[in-house]
């Protein structure tokens, strides 16, 4: 077992955003860019975090355009404006998105060659680490994990494909995780959010690259997540339901990130692509049924997940048997907390082939450690649209 | 008790007799050089009566040593003058280590051009069988016929049209145990015209329902040890994962991106086209199309590196699809289809050609405009040439030296009149320097660093070289390299159990030294056959552009110098 685990330093706890300025100057920055996007500025989040680095001495550039899917026009923008200020260090407010763009502009603002070298799941080229700018990230959401995670997904949209930037060197910094932060998330974006994060701790202890550190981690991830996801959903202003969420996040993406993606990330890559529904409704759609039919190759993790949503799952019970209930707890546990049905998902059925088409070339499928076949892995779509029509 | 088979094309007799015993302390490569500066006078014309093809397993063949029943053969080489040794997998070792045949030696050649079939029957008996009636035939077709005839759990090997016409570039294709396919190639030198120089069509291999013993020295030692290797192997990220998930390709994620893989024949620029021929789009069409990864090319192995490659309709269309195949024809000859790639491959495998020696070969004629960089229709069209044997087919079936001559070339990436595989030797000049130095030329198997981080520096690249190609030449003589990669990666741990393996098979003290001299000694051996052959220390540098041209992408020019070179194998 040879693993690669790049470590971020992680600031956990409400207000903890408020040492911005002090992170900055202790990394040596005199004058960063910081990254967000318009609906976090609209939020009033970023506007004190500005101010907090600007008294602390250290001069801010701003980019406040940070896009959903981080087309590549807006990381050469942001890279522009960061090349021509000269900053020394950059700093990402808000979800996915934000971090996402931070890690892209790190690229292109310090390695040779254009990003084209760099992109890429298997052909990735080699990041050197020194050149790279100190990257501080404060997420706003609890699910992406891109906080720690030392992968960026980038749209090319003149290819019309997302391309990724996979190189452990390339972890943020520091990453300020402040719960306090999330209060003002919606319902909607705290569940798909929150979805997401769960499946990165599931896919992660089923991953093939599994390891016994990594399976206490993501079930502990899953245990919080089945317990406060439905309060932080029912009362943003659940102080305790936000830390825990934030944990959950923050941990489950090094389960996922290390442990290995499988199916639920490349069915929900697919779904995405396709229907355009957001990355933590995609990927949790089908994960039930992927649920089941890993059930046999890891019963233990199965059992323990199962349990934690009440079903009687003690070693006795045949796993597949386990792996059924799972499932139906899963699929009550996402319309619980209020998921969206097929038809807003997958509205058409005729795209289930086209999806498929996409899932069977997704990454996350190819290093998949239980593999369906193209029928298989159609039937599991279908019966996920069957089950949440 | 192990046999050597002598087969003689002249009287046409083919007889078993027990193995010398100089002949148990070495296997594959290193065995087919003993018997070659043994047997063979080194001035003779590698097509004619005079020189010998020997086929030779490993040292621990038939002991179930995780793939250690590699198969190879080697000769006086027709398309470098100099020793060669070809290896492969496949399911034909495996089945003559249950006769116990540890070597064919095929001599002298028929004075009526007749061409026959090697049949070795389930009781062991050696049968020479005329085969006038697959004259001409591809091997996909022929093994076809062949499992007709004697069953489907025959072993073959055998060649195509290419070698039965001598051409300098003609394969000699193996069964495959995945797929059954004569998919497997022991590629390079030209070795399949040797074959076909001496009218020997094809060798089957009937499986024999007793499997013959082996003499251990101590059988639990050698158990242990086993067990041992085995484990380290399944616990090895490479040999336990990355191999069998994405196999050779994996490849093109370390070349691709550092200036390694060859581009536009070896230009050293930076690779356009990577996402459309790349380990990813590999795996993507592969599962799209239900094809397969994950294979075992030979039984028994657990690193399961092959593949099954279908077209887009989901019909099988190649096996055993490999990173130097997409390597030279695909980014050396800037072609962005796998499918097209894939295309080629197949008609290879089947005619009996080398893929490397084709693709660069493809490279030179792109080079001197005979075809636009990346046409990959055109450069099915010049394949096609070769097999219908017009006349500047005939021209590239000599290989790229010959091709790039004919065409006032003045690139041409040869050593020793041998193409190079898919390693720029600039951006991987330990690589390089395996290519200049090694007796068997520029070739993949002698010790490549792969383009990994600072390769394209010239710092410790002679000493890694040097390293690499004993360790290498070592693991040639009982396993295949992909299981070897514990070896290099897990210092003296892991060769620890390869000795504790061979003490328990042979008896007697052995250490790590002992498992890298068995490298020295098969070098030493290549180099003295060489000599002789009147190779000198001229012939060992690079073609003189990588010399004088600095890589695009990295700025590297080959700078190793003579010297230094000189210095690598000094003996």
């Amino acid at each position: 077992m040879n693993f690669v685990f790049p470590l971020t330093k992680i600031m956990f706890g409400d207000g903890m955003s408020t040492q911005i300025g002090t992170v900055m100057l202790g990394l040596g920055c005199k004058k960063v860019l910081c990254i967000y996007d318009p609906g976090i500025k609209e939020a009033g989040i970023v506007g004190p975090i500005i101010d907090t680095m600007r008294l602390a001495g250290v001069e801010v550039v701003e980019y406040g355009d940070a896009h959903v899917s981080v087309p590549l026009a807006s990381v050469h923008e942001a890279t522009r404006i960061a090349r021509e200020a000269g900053i020394d260090g950059i700093v990402a407010v808000g979800g996915g998105s934000a971090m996402d763009t931070g890690k892209a502009v790190n690229v292109c603002l310090t390695q040779p060659g254009e990003l084209e070298n760099y992109v890429g799941t298997l052909d990735a080229g080699a990041i050197y680490a020194p050149l790279l700018k100190p990257y501080v990230c404060i997420p706003t959401t609890a699910g992406t994990g891109s906080e720690v995670s030392p992968i960026a997904v980038v749209y090319d949209e003149k290819a019309g494909v997302k391309r990724a930037l996979p190189q452990p060197e390339n972890v943020p910094k520091v990453a300020i995780i402040d719960p306090l932060l999330h209060v003002k998330m919606p319902p909607g974006l705290t569940a798909a959010t929150g979805m997401d994060a769960l499946c990165h701790a599931i896919e992660g202890v089923g991953g093939f690259l599994r390891n016994p550190m990594l399976t206490p981690w993501g079930l502990t991830v899953c245990d919080l997540i089945f317990k406060h996801l439905p309060r932080a959903i029912a009362d943003g202003q659940d102080l305790e339901a936000r830390e825990k969420m934030a944990m959950a996040a923050t941990f489950g993406i090094m389960v996922g990130a290390y442990g290995g993606f499988h199916l639920p990330h490349a069915l929900g890559h697919s779904i995405e692509a396709v229907t355009h529904v957001s990355h933590g409704i995609t990927c949790a759609f089908a994960m039930p049924e992927v649920c089941e039919y890993y059930a046999d190759l890891i019963p233990d993790e199965t059992r323990a997940m199962a349990a934690m949503l009440g079903v009687e799952s003690n070693g006795g019970r045949p796993i597949a048997e386990v792996g059924k209930a799972f499932k139906k707890a899963l699929s009550d546990f996402y319309l619980r907390i209020g998921c969206p049905k097929t038809e807003k998902v997958i509205p058409n059925q005729g795209d289930i082939d086209k999806i498929i088409e996409l899932a069977l070339g997704e990454y996350t499928y190819i290093t998949a450690s239980k593999k369906p076949n193209r029928r298989e892995l159609t039937e599991m779509l279908a019966a996920a649209c069957e089950r949440l029509s | 008790m192990q046999k050597v088979l002598r087969v003689d094309m002249n009287a046409i007799t083919a007889v078993c007799e027990p193995l010398p015993e100089k002949y148990s302390s070495l296997g594959n490569r290193g065995l087919v050089a003993k018997a070659l500066v043994d047997e063979v006078n080194p001035a003779c014309d590698p097509l004619g009566a005079e020189n010998k093809l020997v086929f030779a397993l490993g040292m621990l063949a038939g002991t179930g040593f995780p793939t250690g029943n590699r198969f190879s053969v080697g000769a006086k080489s027709p398309l470098t003058g100099g020793i060669k040794e070809a290896n492969s997998g496949g399911n034909i070792g495996t089945l003559l280590a249950r006769h116990g045949i540890q070597m064919i030696i095929v001599q002298g050649q028929p004075q009526d051009q007749g061409s026959h079939i090697l049949h070795i029957t389930a009781d062991g008996t050696p049968k020479l069988i005329p085969a006038a009636g697959y004259a001409g035939l591809g091997t996909y077709a022929l093994v076809e016929k062949l499992k007709a005839l004697y069953g489907d759990k025959i072993a073959v090997a055998c060649i195509g049209p290419a070698g039965e016409r001598r051409y300098t570039n003609a394969t000699i294709q193996i069964t495959d145990h995945a797929t059954g396919h004569p998919s497997r190639a022991m590629a390079r030198g030209g070795i399949g015209a040797v074959m076909g120089s001496k009218g020997l069509k094809a060798i089957v291999v009937a499986f024999a329902p007793q499997k013959a013993g082996i003499d251990y020295a101590d059988k639990e030692q050698f158990s242990q040890a086993m067990k041992a290797y085995l484990n380290v192997l399944s616990r090895n990220s490479i040999t336990s994962r990355a191999l069998s998930i994405f196999g050779t390709m994996v490849g093109m994620a370390v070349t691709g991106k550092t200036g390694a893989l060859p581009v536009k024949n070896f230009s050293g620029q930076r690779c356009e086209i990577l996402d459309d021929i790349g380990a990813n789009r590999f795996h993507q069409n592969l599962n799209r199309r239900g094809g397969k990864a994950g294979l075992a090319c030979q039984p028994g192995c657990p690193i399961k590196c092959s593949n099954i490659y279908n077209d887009k309709e989901g019909n099988y269309l190649t096996s055993g699809f490999e990173y130097e195949t997409v390597a030279l024809v695909g980014a050396n000859c800037d072609i962005a289809d796998l499918d097209v790639i894939a295309r080629i491959e197949r008609i290879c495998d089947d005619f009996g050609l080398d893929t490397i020696e084709l693709g660069a070969t493809i490279g030179v004629c792109m080079e001197a405009g005979k075809l636009p960089w990346g046409d990959g229709e055109k450069a099915l069209a010049l394949v096609q040439e070769i097999v219908a044997g017009t006349e500047f087919g005939t021209i590239m079936a000599k290989g790229c030296q010959a091709t790039g001559e004919y065409l006032g070339v003045r690139r041409i990436p040869t050593v020793k009149g041998q193409a190079m595989p898919g390693y720029d030797p600039r951006n991987s000049k330990g690589t390089g320097v395996g290519y200049a130095t090694s007796p068997q030329g520029a070739d993949h198997t002698v010790g490549t660093t792969s383009g990994a981080a600072g390769d394209f520096k010239k710092v410790g690249r002679v000493q890694i070289s040097q390293k690499v190609q004993v360790a290498y030449a070592a693991v040639d003589n009982f396993m295949c390299h992909f299981a070897a990669f514990p070896l290099t990666s897990t210092h003296q741990y892991a060769v620890a159990h390869i000795a504790e393996a061979m003490a328990g098979r042979f008896g007697g003290e052995w250490n790590a030294d002992k498992i890298w001299g068995i490298g020295l000694q098969t070098l030493m051996l290549e180099k003295q056959f060489n000599r002789a052959t009147g190779f000198t220390a001229k012939d060992d540098r690079l073609p003189q552009f990588f010399y004088d041209e600095a890589s695009p992408m990295t700025g590297a020019k080959f700078d190793i110098t003579d010297e230094e070179l000189a210095g690598v194998l000094p003996f």
